[in-house]
């Protein structure tokens, strides 16, 4: 590990921008293009990685839940840690799906360029109890590492532009790749599975057979919300709030917001906002008569323009393409609303 | 045991005052012995409206206090038997009285009276939980103007959190800019703040002499905003209103439908 402590404060000389970090963090958190990965480094102690994770996860312990994730050491897992870790997911409602080293590259170490990762969440509109601890709020496309994982000598992938520097919300996710030592402790399964299947470039299709290793299966799925009926009018400068679906018996006045993880249905006039599926990016809000100062499902945001028409009977919105779309409602949901339910 | 009203808005300038004013006088030519309170301590103005702001010796600040009773607070009216007024202090401010302090003050008032009515503050802090503290019913004045419903449908979703009953009154209503579009109407109002409607008060010039004169428009009686007014009075006293003002003709019954004329409540 000395070593490539050594190489990375190098290259970060050379850079110029990064900020070195005094040492490499335990754990962090990072959304790459297959999901969510905890990167491990496998030279810190166990309670350290915990300690790393865990402090990650309560960032934004909603953000996560539900998810699978997969975990990448660098070096070797000391012993103990796939257990903590298997408990820290729990705790969080993650499912550990696989473990695996980080992505081997050729590189070698004193060579190897410097690879931002950026979380691959953008976020177009931020929100501070989502968006804390992952993505700038910048909208930033997720930087792909370079076809050439098995590139040498050259200095920088051409595809990792300065600018990304800037973006990186933490200086810890610059990591310095390196061969991958054999893993001798971890549980027979988890190595059987590393060796049948050496961790493949990342341009191999989402559809390689990966295992899925459950390392917990007695985690049950978190009990779905139940939905909450409250009786409106909702007045301005009221919040309701609800972790399930929210049924509003009554208008929705403006000034007045009512936020749901789950789906809003409103009977009666929604003229205030109305903010669906925070936290799971899917969702819908229903009304009578959709009139609000805005419409909000995960992350994205609307705002009825001035011009248009404001439409006569009951409409939907919901989410296709990162863009809120309003439709007649007719009796029946759009596709793919009905299995979030 | 009397009845207390709380007069409030949210919004300030929309006729909270005028109201309480006319509102008691209105009550006192019935016959009720009323009582009005103002709790706008620091900004007093229910006693010019009134006309009796030279009259002030004691204020409701000397009251809670203990400096004085409650009785010899109050200033009667110079031209109705029984109306009295206890009026704000102006030196002080909205602090210088709790909740508490009003509940006691406006219990005890209640005793000796058929009706107190409470002008409400604008703004929802210290100085409106000062005035609701001791009501039993509230009456919200709104303009129909979107940032007074906005600041009103606030107020009443505050006097719901504490059990007050609220029923509406919509203040300088004008058909005529209605009809051009100008000016939401009676019906939007109400679609909004979804409370029982008093009364919907017209734009009326003459209440703004009157206020300055410290007359209560009631006290002549002529003019289209004192005959609602009236109106209302008589609602809030429980007796019978008539519908002669709101005129049978077609073409009055043909204004209602599109909001312009006012409608029997």
């Amino acid at each position: 590990m000395s070593s490539a402590t050594a190489a990375a404060s190098e290259i970060g000389e050379r850079w110029g921008e990064v900020p070195q970090p005094e040492s490499r963090p335990a754990a962090i958190l990072k959304g790459g293009p297959r999901g969510l990965e905890i990167i491990v480094d496998g030279g810190a102690a166990v309670e350290a990685i915990a300690a790393a994770l865990t402090r990650r996860l309560e960032e934004a312990p909603g953000f996560f839940r539900g998810n699978d994730v997969r975990v990448r050491v660098d070096g070797a897992l000391p012993a103990g840690c796939l257990a903590r870790l298997d408990e820290i997911a729990t705790r969080f409602e993650l499912t550990i799906v696989e473990v695996g080293p980080r992505k081997p590259a050729s590189v070698t170490a004193h060579a190897g360029p410097v690879r931002q990762e950026v979380a691959e969440i953008s976020a177009p509109v931020p929100q501070p109890a989502l968006a804390a601890g992952t993505a700038p709020t910048a909208g930033v496309a997720s930087v792909e590492r370079t076809p050439p994982e098995v590139a040498t000598e050259e200095a920088a992938p051409e595809g990792a532009p300065a600018a990304v520097l800037d973006a990186v919300p933490e200086p810890s996710e610059i990591a310095v790749i390196e061969v991958s030592s054999p893993m001798s402790d971890l549980p027979s399964a988890a190595v059987a599975l590393m060796a049948a299947a050496p961790a493949p470039a990342p341009d191999v299709p989402a559809s390689a057979p990966a295992p899925a290793l459950a390392l917990a299966p007695d985690v049950p799925a978190p009990a779905p919300e139940k939905t909450r009926m409250v009786v409106g009018p909702v007045r301005s400068g009221v919040i309701l709030d609800h972790p399930g679906n929210l049924v509003v018996v009554g208008d929705v006045n403006p000034g007045a917001e009512v936020r749901a993880q789950g789906n809003i249905v409103i009977l009666g006039r929604l003229r205030g906002i109305a903010h669906a599926g925070i936290g799971r990016e899917n969702g819908f809000i229903l009304a009578l008569r959709l009139e609000p100062q805005q419409l909000r499902i995960g992350r994205v945001v609307a705002r009825a323009s001035e011009q248009e028409a404001q439409g006569n009977g009951t409409e939907i919105a919901h989410v296709t393409d990162k863009t809120i779309v309003v439709e007649r409602y007719a009796g029946r949901l759009p596709p793919g609303l009905a299995a979030g339910i | 045991m009397g009845r207390a009203i709380v007069i409030t808005s949210g919004k300030g300038g929309v006729g909270k005052t005028t109201a309480t004013a006319n509102l008691g006088a209105a009550l006192a030519q019935l016959g009720k012995s009323v009582v009005l309170v103002d709790a706008d301590i620091g900004l007093r103005n229910l006693d010019v409206v009134m006309g009796l702001e030279n009259r002030i010796v004691y204020h409701v600040v000397d009251v809670v206090q203990g400096k004085c009773s409650a009785q010899k607070a109050l200033i009667k009216d110079r031209r109705m038997e029984n109306l009295w007024l206890l009026p704000a202090s102006q030196t002080d401010d909205k602090d210088a009285v709790s909740p508490e302090d009003m509940r006691k003050l406006v219990h005890e008032l209640k005793l000796s009276h058929d009706f107190v009515l409470i002008d409400c503050p604008a703004g929802i802090e210290q100085g409106f939980k000062n005035a609701i503290a001791g009501a039993d019913e509230a009456v919200v004045v709104a303009t129909p103007e979107v940032s007074s419903i906005r600041d009103a449908d606030r107020v009443v979703g505050l006097l719901a959190a504490h059990d007050l009953p609220a029923r509406l009154v919509v203040n300088r209503i004008s058909p005529h800019l209605v009809k051009r579009g100008d000016m939401l109407s009676q019906a939007d109002v109400i679609e909004i703040l979804a409370l029982e409607l008093l009364g919907a008060i017209p734009l009326d010039e003459q209440i703004v002499a009157t206020t300055n004169k410290g007359v209560p428009a009631v006290l002549d009686g002529k003019s289209v905003a004192a005959k609602e007014l009236v109106k209302i009075a008589r609602k809030l006293a429980g007796l019978e209103v008539a519908e002669t003002e709101t005129g049978r003709g077609f073409f009055a019954r043909l204004g209602r439908v599109f909001g312009l004329s006012p409608t029997p409540a």
